[in-house]
């Protein structure tokens, strides 16, 4: 599914979260909790019945007190990848975000997580148990090549069955955020239930300025089968990129006042080239803690 | 408003039904899109925004519908009429006749009206077209219509006036004929108002505007002129004069009478005003020649002070009678012009010494020596001629033919004759049975045939016999063109018979030395209005000629006052509706119908595609 050269170069990438992992499991990430990495983390003086292996000898030299040494724990963390299948989705853009999460997940098993895959449309289905190591990535190779796009966007209603997330746990949302209930009561659910939000926001740039399209046309929605007469001319299609425009701009105000990465993926420019980009802009953001990254994200 | 084709407005029945296929066609392409989000909110947005939208995305078929409005209100041929609108096509009628060779004073009139007709070309605008007519002894259409204004003002300026009458009725009833199909001409006749049909056109042609040029002037003017036999002198003739003062005071006028050049006489003539004075001179000798008639005034019109006339050499014509009654003879006798010689018979060479040969109770030779007149012959040489027929009765003649001028042949009896038509022969005069009197050429020599013998008839009892038989022999002999016929009015037209054979061609030779040719038609060659003054020469096969003079002798023409045409009775609405013009709005509808497309083209360019 995905190109053995791209899969190497996500390899070296991870998308990482500024909070500190939590998981149950030892993983890649740093941890809150000490354990047995090689990342050091404190001092404390000796108990009995700590490791005498931890005594720091050097420091008993000079102070004449027993300390062990502490270290971080590396622990695991889960991401979750909700992938918007509906109709809207169909065509290059299902392609592109098929790609997206293929190579999430890539990445993110690279680095011991466990990934967790969902499918939305008017609900919400997992793909399976949460996967972990890389030998998982074929079981979410496959079932992303066995699934296409069908019914209705319902973003909303889709995250409500999506489950609890743990700090330091990262939600990706790959989806055109085409939803006729609008995208901000999604979008703030999906922040709220712990974690950290990503939105990788599919876009088809012939749906924005359709210059193909002109005279009088009957306009059929690919989801609801909807009908509305319009004629188009220069004057409309002006008004649908003004109106787009405006639609983009609440999103990325959205997505901004909340934290939220937003990250928008034009389907008519390399998608692994631009899904690289947005891995290393990710990682970058989180290594910087910044609060707001929307715009280092935006090209 | 008016339409030329109104029929062409049944087009605008097909409007409604294209307006239907318009409206009604399904022409909508279904498209699928991911979601309608977005275009929902665009049309929402639209329709409250601008709400006369849904009007706009039809504006080009409107445009269209209204293009096709104005085509077919434009084949529809719409017009509108009104006074205002004279004067698109403008046709000057210039008077070309004698009179306008008056000096006004200063220019001649003539050169005022050309003026007069040049300003009014200059007047014309870019679009307007103009035409010229010259009244002149015929009328000749100088310049057609034509919006070439140079062109125009040159064909003014080239015209010539003529030396003659003319008659303007008939100029204008030809400019109304060319001009028919014109609508709201303008015509202006350009005259000095010395041609009474003038008020004729103001009557019947209300629309016609008269431009009068010149001012009266007093003229003294020679208004006849003739030849007669001297009633005393054998084979003299005397001259005849009328003279005449126009306008002014009597007064002396000295005239002076030449021939050839030479000075035959001249007087001082007491003319009293507006009375004719006639002169008569005589002593004008035996050799024949040219007569004119010139009289010393200072007045405005040069064209009417001389007069000529041509006199011939008087010769007595010698006549040979083959078989001749006594009736015949003495018939003959009677004018001293003709010296008869009677005998029984005679060879074709002895003929040929002779002007004219008589046959009576004579067979005709198959080649006579001579023009010839038969009276009552059985055959024409070896051509018998039809079976005795009798009582023939007398249907019509020619009384144009100078064989039978001044002849009264209604009420002839003629117990027998060979009445018939004989080839190549045109009868003179009819009767129910056929011709009883025809000319022809037989032999070489033309000749006039009476189909009956005198002494079978009452001719010989009448005093049609001797008129008929002088005639006769002054035709075949050229006698008769002695008189009027060589000296003409100018004006007139010109016809000869019996100058030769149908196809073949007489030329005239005018006083300015241009020459014209006229085909012999019928046995006759004619020539239209003799325009100038002067000495004409006509020439015929095998070298005929004959000098013809011209004169203008006109009253009407030597009378220079100018007199303004009375203006018609009050105008009735018909005249009124007639004088109207109408003003095509065929190219404003055309144009704007290409404008309406134009902008259509341009709205479709720049603000419907895509």
């Amino acid at each position: 599914m995905l190109d053995p050269a791209f899969l190497s170069r996500l390899e070296k990438l991870a998308l990482r979260s500024r909070a500190r992992a939590t998981g149950a499991r030892q993983g890649g990430h740093s941890s809150r909790r000490r354990g047995q990495s090689l990342e050091f983390a404190d001092h404390r003086e000796y108990v009995p019945g700590d490791d005498i292996r931890h005594l720091d000898w050097h420091l008993y030299a000079r102070l004449d007190t027993l300390f062990v040494k502490l270290f971080e724990a590396r622990e695991d963390r889960t991401v979750q990848i909700v992938l918007d299948r509906s109709a809207s989705m169909t065509g290059s853009k299902w392609d592109a975000a098929r790609v997206a999460a293929a190579a999430v997940s890539w990445a993110s098993l690279c680095t011991l997580d466990r990934v967790q895959l969902f499918v939305a449309d008017r609900g919400l289905k997992a793909e399976g148990r949460p996967a972990r190591g890389r030998g998982a990535i074929h079981r979410i190779f496959q079932y992303l090549q066995g699934t296409g796009t069908a019914g209705r966007t319902d973003l909303s209603g889709a995250s409500k069955g999506l489950p609890p997330a743990r700090a330091g746990a990262i939600t990706v949302l790959i989806s055109d955020l085409w939803d006729p209930q609008g995208v901000e009561e999604a979008i703030g659910r999906l922040a709220h239930r712990g974690g950290e939000l990503h939105v990788l926001h599919v876009v088809d740039r012939r749906e924005l300025d359709p210059s193909h399209l002109s005279g009088d046309l009957t306009l059929v929605d690919a989801e609801t089968g909807e009908e509305l007469n319009v004629s188009v001319d220069k004057t409309v299609r002006g008004e649908l990129a003004a109106a787009a425009a405006d639609y983009f701009a609440t999103v990325e105000l959205l997505c901004k006042r909340r934290g939220i990465g937003l990250f928008r993926l034009d389907v008519s420019e390399p998608v692994e080239d631009r899904i690289i980009e947005w891995l290393r802009a990710a990682d970058e953001q989180a290594g910087r803690g910044s609060a707001s990254r929307v715009g280092a994200l935006r090209r | 408003m008016n339409f030329a084709n109104p029929a062409a407005l049944w087009l605008l029945a097909t409007i409604p039904p294209l307006a239907a296929m318009y409206f009604l066609k399904v022409r909508r392409r279904r498209v699928q899109v991911p979601t309608l989000l977005l275009w929902s909110q665009v049309v929402r947005n639209q329709r409250q925004a601008r709400p006369f939208d849904r009007f706009r995305r039809h504006l080009l078929f409107l445009l269209q519908l209204l293009a096709l409005l104005l085509l077919t209100f434009a084949l529809a041929g719409p017009s509108i009429s009104g006074d205002r609108y004279l004067g698109h096509s403008v046709v000057w009628v210039v008077d070309g006749s004698g009179s306008m060779q008056a000096n006004a004073p200063g220019p001649s009139r003539f050169a005022l009206a050309q003026q007069a007709v040049l300003d009014g070309v200059g007047a014309l605008q870019g679009g307007d077209e103009g035409m010229v007519l010259l009244a002149g002894p015929e009328p000749r259409v100088v310049a057609s219509f034509t919006r070439d204004h140079e062109a125009l003002a040159a064909a003014v300026r080239s015209m010539q006036v003529t030396g003659a009458t003319s008659s303007l009725a008939d100029a204008v009833n030809l400019a109304v004929a060319l001009t028919h199909s014109r609508q709201g001409r303008t015509m202006v006749v350009v005259t000095d108002g010395s041609d009474p049909s003038l008020q004729r056109v103001v009557n019947e042609h209300p629309g016609v505007r008269t431009r009068l040029v010149g001012k009266d002037a007093p003229n003294v003017a020679i208004t006849a002129i003739d030849l007669r036999r001297s009633p005393t002198v054998d084979l003299e003739s005397e001259l005849f004069v009328t003279l005449r003062r126009f306008g002014g005071d009597s007064g002396p006028v000295g005239v002076e009478v030449s021939l050839d050049g030479q000075l035959l006489t001249s007087e001082t003539v007491d003319l009293p005003a507006d009375r004719p004075v006639a002169r008569v001179y005589r002593g004008l000798g035996t050799t024949g020649g040219l007569l004119r008639v010139r009289l010393e005034t200072g007045d405005a019109l040069k064209l009417d002070d001389e007069a000529l006339a041509w006199l011939a050499a008087p010769r007595r014509r010698r006549v040979l009678c083959v078989g001749c009654t006594a009736l015949t003879g003495r018939a003959l006798a009677v004018d001293s012009r003709f010296q008869l010689t009677a005998a029984s018979a005679a060879s074709p060479a002895e003929e040929a010494t002779y002007d004219a040969v008589i046959y009576e109770q004579a067979a005709v030779p198959e080649r006579p020596g001579a023009p010839f007149l038969a009276l009552g012959p059985s055959a024409l040489g070896d051509t018998p001629l039809p079976e005795l027929v009798a009582w023939p009765q007398v249907t019509t003649w020619r009384k144009t033919h100078p064989a039978m001028r001044f002849v009264e042949p209604s009420a002839l009896a003629v117990s027998a004759a060979r009445a018939g038509a004989t080839a190549g022969w045109e009868p003179l005069l009819d009767s129910d049975a056929g011709a009883l009197l025809s000319t022809g050429v037989h032999g070489g020599q033309r000749g006039l045939m009476l189909h009956f013998a005198p002494t079978a008839s009452d001719l010989p009892m009448r005093v049609a016999w001797p008129i008929f038989l002088l005639n006769s022999i002054g035709w075949l002999t050229g006698e008769e063109a002695r008189g009027t016929q060589r000296t003409v009015a100018a004006g007139s037209a010109l016809v000869r018979e019996g100058w030769g054979d149908d196809g073949e061609e007489v030329r005239l030779e005018r006083p300015d030395g241009s020459v014209l040719a006229s085909p012999i038609r019928d046995g006759v060659a004619r020539f239209g209005g003799l325009d100038q003054t002067g000495v004409y020469v006509l020439s015929g096969p095998g070298g005929r000629r004959e000098r013809i003079v011209a004169n203008l002798v006109s009253q009407m023409e030597s009378d220079l006052s100018v007199l303004p045409p009375t203006p018609p009775p009050e105008q009735t609405v018909t005249a009124r509706a007639a004088v109207a013009g109408r003003l095509s709005l065929l190219r404003p509808v055309l144009l704007l119908c290409a404008l309406l497309l134009l902008g259509e083209w341009w709205l479709y360019q720049h603000k419907y595609r895509d």
